[in-house]
This record gives structure tokens, sequence and C-alpha cells, in this order.
């Protein structure tokens, strides 16, 4: 074979082979959108049509016929392909050149003849022009395939529920098969099947055509339509759900969520929205019924009945009574604790517990407290099992004279403090120089006596400012009445503690502390102060002593001073119990007084502004009942999600929603129940004990 | 803007009043050390209350079995989901007493379970800055209680903010004394509140 033959030949199986190629794509597409277009007038001829229109099998042949007849023609029309000849006139066409060399060449009467016509033929380069001839060829076949591909993928619900299938479905889901785009939806009839868990022993349900299913949590929910599963989508929430087929029906099934949920169903351009509300198991409720409040035992010994009664929703399982026994005071305690009357009930719905409590077993000593309390326990198997505990109850076993005392509380240091220690130091001194006194002379021995007789005033006036500041909140009161004559009446006359007290009372006019009781006959200003004031005197005296050199007759006085500033510094630290002491803090004396060392607080970063749930919910409402008059099966799929949010925040706006939504899908009039929803939503009318502050304007 | 008034929270069981000096000093810390607007009292607000509702931080302390009524469980929810914080100190500074078991059982029932909080949280750094965490307390290092410096202390989380704050040192006992006596200190033991306070109001 010569050379020029075998390139033509070449040339003419690539321009063949392009024939066949574009031939059964042609084919393909044809076969692909002819299927389509039958399946679209069966779409609109109906379950009714019959024949062609409605057979798929039938379908499927004149499809493939179509394809094969448009495969034939492109063959017929591409023969030329197969003849050397015409490919070689087709060559010299393309390279004109070649001036018919190839032709001459190729003839078997001038084969080999000549040597320039075998030379001529081998320069001539026909590849491009090949190229361009097969690109041409295959092309339009390969757009048309990937369109007829492109149409059946978007407009075929089985290819859809393929494409679907791979993303969630797990494989036992049905396999695709073809569903007419408009046949009716295998949404409706729909039958839901309620489980609840096992421990709950409630019967099954049956709900049909729900819009909402409420069960306990855990329950098991079946969902059942006719037809089969091709090309159904399901979702609870955000999480993809599995269709399955079960003989002729597709079944849906899922257990209740712990939160409120919506089962989106869909079957090609039908959706359904079902909302899925979970019902807790409330925790058992216990209560003690014996004893029936806080008690106080003269004694630690004897029995005690307890009794306690418990209920729950679904079922209770166990329960017992507790105790603890602390013991101690300030900052030590013990403790010991324990359970009696231990009891189960079996799943019932009420029960009570009994158990006898011996205090002498206990050991309790005075000042201990029993702290009793019941609980209980239910059967939840689902989410874990809840318990439920009653009020505690405290059995306190009361101290020996505590009627006779009110308790201490830890207080601050009163201000007679700093009068007592000065006190003790002016009493050493004046016992040190009385001890000397032998040794000194009276010149010296007075003016030491002296000294102190000048700390001894100075520390009578700071008591004297305590007093006085107290009784009438004037701290120089003292001076008022002259520094040297500090105590004396008008008159120049001394006067005594409870003459002064009383003036001071009637100065004050207020009658401080008149509901706390006090001995005798004496008013609380008098009994307060009255320690203060008696050793207020017996400075004074001490003073007087210290003054003309006698610290031995002084210290008498001294000491009475200073016993009476402990009785004062005794009382200053009784509180009574459950009303602390009010230390006011003296802002403008501290404020920024202190050190700033190891200051350094970070910016932090501002919140979002809180959104209103409710104004939220509200506006969503208002947006759904909008869109009734237009998309009525989308007023209600928005109302259906609406609930899903509102039915733990807000459980009486899930209710009327829940009302309209029965109300739309049945037809019914829902005028009352979207205006309880509305009421429902902006909340319960705000009322002001005040009017608002003028806006400007009515 | 109100002044802040620092509240502790009075509850049925127990003996809620078992720190009454810890108000005061806590109040003159905010005082001294910042600019705060604080009112010179404390508040006593029963925690079944709906006063509770009137302030940002309560405080709650005591040494005996922690019970809380139905009315207080549910307050003391509401409240922390309103943005309220909650600061429990154990007076008995130990981990396995009564008050800490009942209390922190309590806690878990009504806002939610109790997990330790790093000590590189923005609650050390709120105004002064603890790097080390929480400071240690003179009963902690005496050895008092439970023997032990507790290295952290414990919250309830609600998101990134701190809903309840409990704490084993007893600072209770650590600020447990009047204001007037911080002068005798060499370092201040109370800072540690303002950072306490400051949290609470800002974050």
């Amino acid at each position: 074979m010569s050379p020029a033959r075998r390139r033509v030949g070449a040339a003419r199986a690539a321009l063949a082979g392009s024939v066949v190629a574009s031939a059964a794509l042609w084919g393909l597409a044809i076969s692909l959108l002819a299927w389509l277009a039958l399946s679209a007038i069966a779409g609109v001829a109906g379950r009714s049509a019959s024949g062609l229109a409605n057979a798929p099998g039938m379908r499927s042949v004149v499809a493939l016929a179509a394809g094969v007849a448009v495969a034939t023609a492109v063959l017929r029309r591409g023969r030329r392909a197969w003849s050397l000849e015409a490919v070689a006139l087709w060559l010299e066409e393309q390279v004109p050149a070649l001036r018919y060399a190839l032709v001459t060449a190729l003839d078997a009467r001038f084969a080999g003849a000549d040597p320039a016509l075998e030379r001529a033929v081998a320069a001539a380069r026909w590849e491009r022009p090949l190229r361009r001839a097969l690109a041409r060829t295959l092309l339009p076949p390969l757009a048309a395939v990937a369109a007829a591909a492109v149409l059946t993928w978007v407009l075929t619900p089985g290819v859809a529920m393929g494409r679907n299938g791979e993303r969630g479905a797990p494989a036992r889901s049905a396999p695709a098969r073809a569903t007419s785009a408009d046949a009716p939806s295998r949404l409706a009839p729909l039958r839901a099947s309620v489980m609840p868990p096992a421990y709950s022993r409630e019967p099954e349900q049956t709900l049909h055509e729900p819009s909402t299913i409420a069960a306990l949590v855990g329950a098991r929910v079946v969902l059942t339509g006719r037809g089969s599963a091709a090309g159904i989508v399901a979702a609870a929430g955000d999480a993809a759900a599995a269709v399955a087929e079960i003989g002729s029906e597709w079944r849906l099934e899922l257990a209740m969520p712990t939160r409120a949920a919506a089962i989106r169903i869909r079957d090609r351009r039908f959706e359904r929205i079902i909302v899925l509300e979970p019902r807790a198991d409330s925790v058992p409720v216990t209560t003690l019924t014996s004893p029936p409040r806080d008690t106080v035992f003269r004694t630690p010994g004897g029995t005690l009945g307890l009794t306690a009664d418990a209920q729950d929703d679904i079922g209770l399982s166990a329960g017992w009574l507790e105790f603890i026994v602390s013991s101690g005071e300030g900052e030590s305690f013990s403790f010991r604790s324990g359970t009696v009357g231990r009891g189960t009930f079996g799943g019932s719905k009420r029960g009570n517990l009994r158990a006898t409590l011996s205090l002498d077993a206990l050991g309790l000593k005075a000042g201990d407290v029993v702290h009793l309390r019941a609980v209980v326990r239910d059967n939840n198997a689902v989410s874990g099992v809840s318990v439920g505990y009653s009020e505690t109850r405290t059995l306190r076993i009361a101290r020996l004279g505590e009627y006779d005392s009110v308790a201490v509380e830890g207080a601050p240091p009163p201000e007679a403090d700093r009068s007592e220690v000065s006190q003790r130091m002016l009493i050493m001194l004046a016992e040190a120089l009385e001890r000397r006194r032998q040794s000194l002379s009276r010149t010296a021995l007075t003016g030491e006596s002296g000294r102190i007789a000048r700390d001894q005033a100075r520390l009578r006036r700071r008591v004297g400012e305590i007093i006085f500041a107290r009784l009438g909140g004037e701290g120089s009161a003292e001076h008022a009445h002259g520094d040297d004559d500090a105590a004396s009446g008008a008159g120049g006359r001394r006067l005594t503690p409870a003459e002064l007290l009383k003036a001071a009372e009637a100065a004050t006019g207020s009658g401080v502390g008149e509901a706390l009781d006090f001995e005798g006959d004496e008013t609380p200003v008098v009994a307060i102060n009255r320690p203060l004031l008696e050793a207020y005197n017996a400075m004074w005296d001490a003073e007087r002593e210290l003054g003309v050199g006698e610290p031995r007759r002084a210290l008498p006085h001294m000491r009475a001073a200073l016993a009476a500033i402990q009785k004062a510094r005794a009382a200053e630290r009784v509180y009574l119990r459950g009303r602390p002491p009010a230390v006011v803090v003296d802002l403008d004396k501290v404020r920024l007084g202190g050190k700033l060392e190891n200051v350094g607080a970070e910016p932090r970063t501002p919140r979002a502004d809180a959104s209103s749930p409710a104004a939220a919910r509200a506006a969503r409402l208002v947006a759904a009942i909008g869109l009734l008059v237009g998309d009525p099966r989308g007023a209600s799929d928005s109302l259906a999600l609406l609930r899903v949010d509102a039915v733990e925040s807000a459980p009486s706006l899930a209710r009327a929603l829940g009302d309209a939504i029965e109300a739309l899908r049945a037809g019914r009039d829902a005028t009352a129940a979207l205006r309880s929803a509305r009421r429902a939503a902006a909340g319960e009318p705000a009322s002001r004990s005040q009017l608002l502050r003028w806006g400007g304007a009515w | 803007m109100s002044e802040f008034v620092f509240a502790t929270a009075q509850y049925e069981s127990g003996d809620w009043d078992s720190a009454p000096l810890v108000p005061p000093n806590i109040i003159d810390s905010v005082a001294r050390y910042t600019g705060i607007e604080v009112a010179p009292t404390g508040a006593i607000v029963p925690l079944s209350s709906s006063d509770l509702f009137r302030y940002p931080l309560v405080y709650a302390t005591g040494h005996l079995p922690v019970r809380f009524t139905a009315a207080e469980r549910a307050n003391l929810r509401t409240f922390t989901e309103r943005g309220g914080m909650l600061f429990v100190d154990d007076h008995n500074h130990d981990i396995d007493g009564a008050f800490h078991k009942t209390a922190s059982e309590e806690i878990r029932a009504a806002v939610g379970p109790l997990v330790q909080l790093p000590n590189s949280h923005a609650l050390y750094r709120a105004f002064f800055r603890f790097p080390d965490g929480p400071p240690a307390t003179s009963h902690e290092l005496n050895g008092w209680g439970d023997n032990l410096v507790h290295a952290h202390l414990q919250a309830v989380m609600h998101g990134d903010r701190v809903a309840v704050l409990y704490s084993n040192k007893d600072y209770s006992s650590e600020w447990g004394y009047h204001p007037d006596n911080k002068r005798f200190l060499s370092v201040d033991n109370t800072r540690f509140a303002v950072n306490i306070v400051v949290y609470a109001l800002t974050r």
C-alpha cells in the first residue's frame, strides 16, 4: 500500500468514527427529550389519560425509536465518509495546493507511475481541516446530550430523590423511581402513630392529618402516607430524616425530641409542616407533711413521726426521708447525714412516705440542728431520672439559757475601745507614781500627778464626746457646758448621771430605740449610755484627785471608770439575731483613698443589644397573617414554624396558634384563634402606678 | 444612673446573716478604689422576693445546709437569666461540707452545674490584676477548714458570662471586719471584691 493511500485511509477512519459517534449522541439526546416530552404530555393529560401518555414502558419504547431514527438519519447523511475516493476529494477541496495529485495518486492506473505525485502528497498537511471537521461533527450532538441530561435531572423527581438520597437518606430508603411531576401529593392523607416510652405505660395514639403532634420526650412517632417513598424528602429541624417504603406506603419514623421542632416533608412541589411538641416528664413533687413546720426542742430526746406525700405526672419510682444534723457554732461546724423511710412506689402516680426518727439515736446535743426533707424520684428511662425534693424543716435543740440572752455577733470595735486602752495606761501610770511616791518630793509628785490628770481630762472629754454625739449628734455638747465644768447644770450644780441623761433625752426628743426592752423603768437612752456616764463621772473624780497630787485616792475612781468602760464595751457587742449591725460607710472619707496597685482593667467587648423575643414573635405573627389572603398555605406554614418557637417561651401563644392552624387546615374561620394569638403575642397589658412623663405632644 | 447597692441574699434555710460586716467592707473598698456611685449601706433581699431583680449582684453565704424553697429556686433562675450575678461564698471554707454539698446542689437545680473557673478569666482582670487567680485567704494559709488552698473558684456560666460565682475560700471570714480596721492591713485583702463588683456591673 502506497503512503498516500495509508494517509487517506487514516483520515477516512477518523471521519467515519466521528459520524458514528455523532449519530449515537444525537440518538441519545433525542431519546431523552422525547421521553421528557411524553412524560409532560402524560402529566397534562392526568391520571385519567390512557395509552401512550400514561404508560411508562411505552413512553420509553417511543423515545428509543425516535433516537434510533435520528441516529440512522445521521449515519445516512455521513455515509460518504466510508468512501476512500470521496474522502480524497474532500481533502483535495480542503487543501487546493494538491492540484488533484492525491486523487491521481490513489487511482490504480497511475499508482507508482510518477514519484513526483507521491512527494506532492507527502508534503501536503490536512490535519487542521480534519480536526475542524471532527469538531463540527461532534460538538452539536454533545451539547444536545448535555442539555437533555440537565432537563432530565431537573424535571424528573426520581433523579432528584437520588440526589437527596446521597445527602441524607440511608441506603435502605426506597430506590428512586419516577413519579409524575404533576401527580397528586403523596403527603395527604397522612397518619401519625405515637408510641409513648415504655416506662410511661401510656397507650399508643393514632392521629389523622395532624398539624401538631404532642407527646412525651422520647416517644416514637411514625408518619405514614400512601404511595412510594421515591422523591419524598423529610427533615426534622435541621437534620434530614429517612423516608422508607413499606408495601404501598411511605413511612417516616423518628423520636420525639427534647425541644419543639418542625418536620418538613416535601414531595416534589408539595410540602407539609408538622410541629413536634414535646411534653417533658415533670419532676416529681413531694411535700413533707409532718413535721409541718420548723420546731425548737427543749431537750434532745424522744421520737419524731415523719410523713411525706409524693406525686408525679407519669409514675414514681422510689423515695426516702433525708436528714442532716449540724452541730457547732461560730466558725466550727460538723455535719452528719442519713436517710430513713426508704420506699418504692412501683410506678404509681401518688404515694406517701412514713418513718420514725429517734432523736435519742441521733445523739443530739444542745444547739444541734436537724434538717429534714423528703426526696422522691420518678421512672424516667429516656432523659434520665428526675428527683424531687420537699421543703426543708429544721428542728433545733435549744441551748441552755438561750432564752435569757440574744445571739452575739461579731461587731466593729466600739469607739470606747480606744478609751479603755488609754484608761488602763493611766491606771498603770498612777500605780507606778504611787509606788515611787516615797522617793519623790511633793512638787515632783504634784507635777507628775498633774500630767496624768491632764491626760485623764483629755480622756474624759473623749468619752463625753461619744456620749453627747450619741444623744444628740453634737460631739461638742460637753463644751457648751464649759470645759472646766462639763457636767454642770445651768445653775452651776453638777448633775447626777440620771439627771444628765434625762436632760439629754429631752434634748433629742426622739426616745431612741423604744422598741427594745430594758431593765426597770429606764429608757433606752439612759440604759445604753449609763455605763459611759458612770465612767465619765469617775474620770472626773479621778482627775480632781490627780490634780491635787493624790494618785492613791484617784486610783479607785480610775478603776471604776475602767470597769464602766468594760461594761459599755460588752453592751456594744450585743446584736439581735436577724438584725445585723448597720455599718454606714463614710463614702466621702474613703472615696478613692486606696492604693491603686496592680490595677489593669481590660476593656470589655460590648454586647449586642438584646432584642425582644416577644416583639420578634409579634412581628412574625403579623407577617404570617398578612400572607393569609394571597398564600394561605404559606401562612399556615409560617404559623406552624412560629408555633415551634413559641412552645417553650410563650405557651399561651403556642396554644392559640395551634387552634388557628387547625382551623385553617380544616377550612374553618380562624379569626377568633388568630385574635387570641395576637393578644397572646402582645403580652399582658402593662399597668403603671403613675402617668408617663409628658412627651411634648398630645 | 442609680447608685450601686450591695445586696445580701436572705434565704429561708441556714444562717444567711453569718457575715454582716462583709457588705460594708466591700462597699468601703468599692468607694476606696473606684468612682462607682455606691450606697453607704448594703441591702438585705429575700431570695424569693421580686426585689431581687433590683440588684445586679447578690451575695450569699452561710455555714449551715442550704435548701432553697421552690420560690427561691425559681426566682434565682430568673435573676441569673436576666443578667444578675450571684456570689456564693462557703463560710466553712471546705469542699465537702454540708454547705458546699447542699449549696452546689441547689445552684445546680436552680441555675446549672458549677464548673471550674479558669484563673485566666476576665474576672481576675476586671479591675485589679490577679494573675494567679483568686487570692488565697488567711484561713486557707493557716490550714483551717479542709486544709487546702483552693486554686480555683467555681462558676455557672451563661454563655461567656458568670451567672453564679462560687467560692470555697471563705472570703466571708477574710473580709468580715469593720472597714475602719482596713488601715491596719499592709495590703487590702478586699481588693478582689472590687473585681467581683466591677465584673458584675460591666459584663
